[in-house]
């Protein structure tokens, strides 16, 4: 079954002549995991803005689930969609503690409580800074939170926009083995080849706004 | 003077409590306390005229507070108006509204029942301020107050998760207004009196009392929960220096018209220290 239907999608802005996104088109089954790369200016955040419906495309359609994107209200739409980027303090409350901040992803997400091995299977050792605010977390730490605040129910599509650069490559390694485990189809997002998992099913490659 | 002093200190509580909500938690600077300080006396005072029972009329006052504290959460709705500008434009609104209420710019309440009528003023407004101070505590350890506190840490991650983060500003300045409300109460039930000027520059020193009290807690401590459950209990220490120091330099012949220009003067000298020991704690 098709999660995600892209047909023909241009993006243009005013003043600028060549569009960002030109006829983009590619199909995302359930449970696949694909990888787009790109230089910067390639497109790639404009294509997940599209997604997100922060901006909306000047032709083509973006179907999910079988429906134009459009259709979906921005809260479904957050429910079905979640992105996580690479500056981990804009996915986590940071004056919350790791406990309250899972409390908090936990009752939005209608799932009654989560459980400290959830916490250790996004990354071993979480769950040893339950009463740690957030913003004492390192880099690593806290963007394993905010993948477990993520994935403690797991969106239909996630988004990883280049979600590891700002991390080690211990610490990134955890992340990626986490999405690998635990998400459903996903978008990896990024310039750096390395970043890709090992369960990626397809590459597809961004240049000047078409994909090559 | 102590006790007089020790009353001002009581009836202010309330409002530094708002304002530290607005301002620590929810991190709004809400200016809209000035207008709604006096709302909520103006409504109290009319409905008292009116023959309702005091009670009755002091909750309708602080309620008409509270949703003067919505308007602004619907005027800055996704920050399209800034937050700071939203509370001035509705404060200068509840200007004029607070005279149409009250019909004239002083009205006297020395005719109406009191607070203090069944026990003395002082041990009501003791009452009332520890029963306002449980609340506030209690409420920041609820689902409530882990909403409002995760609103102001990251509301665009609210509205990432599909929650309806506008909701947590409307309630957030709702009480926040409302307590400014009861606090203008209690300063009209003391004075005998309402006046539609007596909000000016409240919201000032209100911010000025929470900004001392919130330099004598120990920053960063590992619990936010136990940090803001300090920070509220100082809150309550800068506001009894604040009173102290004006009570003292009144006593010391200060002319009354060279205050607020002495206060506001220590005020940006706390407030300068404050950020500047933030910004030190950043770095270190």
């Amino acid at each position: 079954m098709k999660l995600l239907e892209i047909h023909n999608l241009t993006l243009r802005v005013p003043g600028v002549e060549r569009p960002i996104l030109e006829k983009v088109s590619f199909n995302l089954d359930a449970l696949e995991r694909i990888a787009l790369i790109g230089a910067n200016g390639s497109g790639k955040s404009s294509l997940v803005k599209c997604l997100v419906g922060q901006m909306t495309a000047s032709s083509g359609e973006i179907l999910l689930a079988g429906k134009a994107i459009s259709s979906y209200t921005p809260e479904k739409r957050r429910n079905l969609i979640r992105i996580l980027g690479q500056d981990s303090s804009r996915y986590v409350f940071l004056d919350l503690t790791v406990q309250e901040n899972m409390q908090l992803a936990a009752r939005f997400a209608g799932v009654s409580c989560f459980s400290s091995a959830f916490l250790e299977q996004i990354r071993p050792g979480l769950s040893k800074h339950l009463k740690k605010r957030a913003a004492f977390l390192s880099g690593g730490e806290r963007q394993a939170l905010a993948l477990a605040m993520i994935l403690i129910k797991p969106p239909e599509l996630l988004i990883l926009d280049e979600h590891t650069s700002a991390i080690d490559i211990v610490n990134a390694q955890h992340i990626v083995e986490a999405t690998e485990r635990l998400a459903q189809a996903s978008i990896t997002i990024t310039h750096r080849l390395n970043e890709i998992s090992s369960s990626t099913a397809r590459v597809l490659k961004l240049e000047a706004g078409c994909l090559s | 003077m102590i006790l007089g002093c020790l009353e001002q200190i009581l009836v202010f509580l309330p409002m530094a409590l708002g304002i530290f909500l607005s301002y620590s938690v929810l991190k709004i600077t809400d200016l809209t306390v000035d207008g709604s300080f006096v709302l909520a006396p103006a409504v109290f005072a009319r409905l008292l005229e009116y023959g309702f029972p005091l009670p009755a009329a002091l909750v309708l006052g602080v309620f008409a507070a509270g949703s003067a504290g919505v308007i602004t959460a619907l005027v800055q709705k996704e920050e399209r108006i800034s937050p700071l500008l939203a509370g001035i434009l509705v404060s200068y609104c509840l200007f004029s509204l607070n005279l149409l209420i009250l019909g004239k710019p002083n009205f006297g309440l020395s005719d109406y029942p009191h607070l203090g009528d069944v026990l003395a003023s002082g041990v009501v407004y003791f009452a009332i301020t520890i029963f306002i101070y449980i609340v506030f505590l209690g409420g920041l350890i609820s689902p409530l107050g882990s909403y409002l506190r995760a609103f102001g840490s990251n509301r665009y991650l609210l509205r990432d998760m599909s929650q309806k983060e506008e909701r947590c500003r409307r309630v957030g300045l709702f009480i926040c207004n409302s307590l400014a409300g009861i606090s203008g109460c209690l300063t009209a039930d003391l004075n005998d009196y309402v006046d539609c000027r007596m909000g000016q520059g409240v919201v000032l020193v209100g911010i000025g009392t929470v900004v001392i009290g919130l330099q004598l807690v120990p920053r960063y401590l590992a619990s936010p929960l136990v940090e803001l459950s300090l920070a509220s209990v100082f809150v309550a220490v800068g506001v009894a220096i604040y009173f102290m120091l004006m009570s003292c330099l009144m006593q010391a012949g200060l002319d009354p018209f060279h205050l607020k220009l002495f206060l506001g003067v220590s005020l940006t000298i706390f407030m300068v220290a404050s950020s500047r020991s933030q910004m030190a704690g950043r770095m270190s």
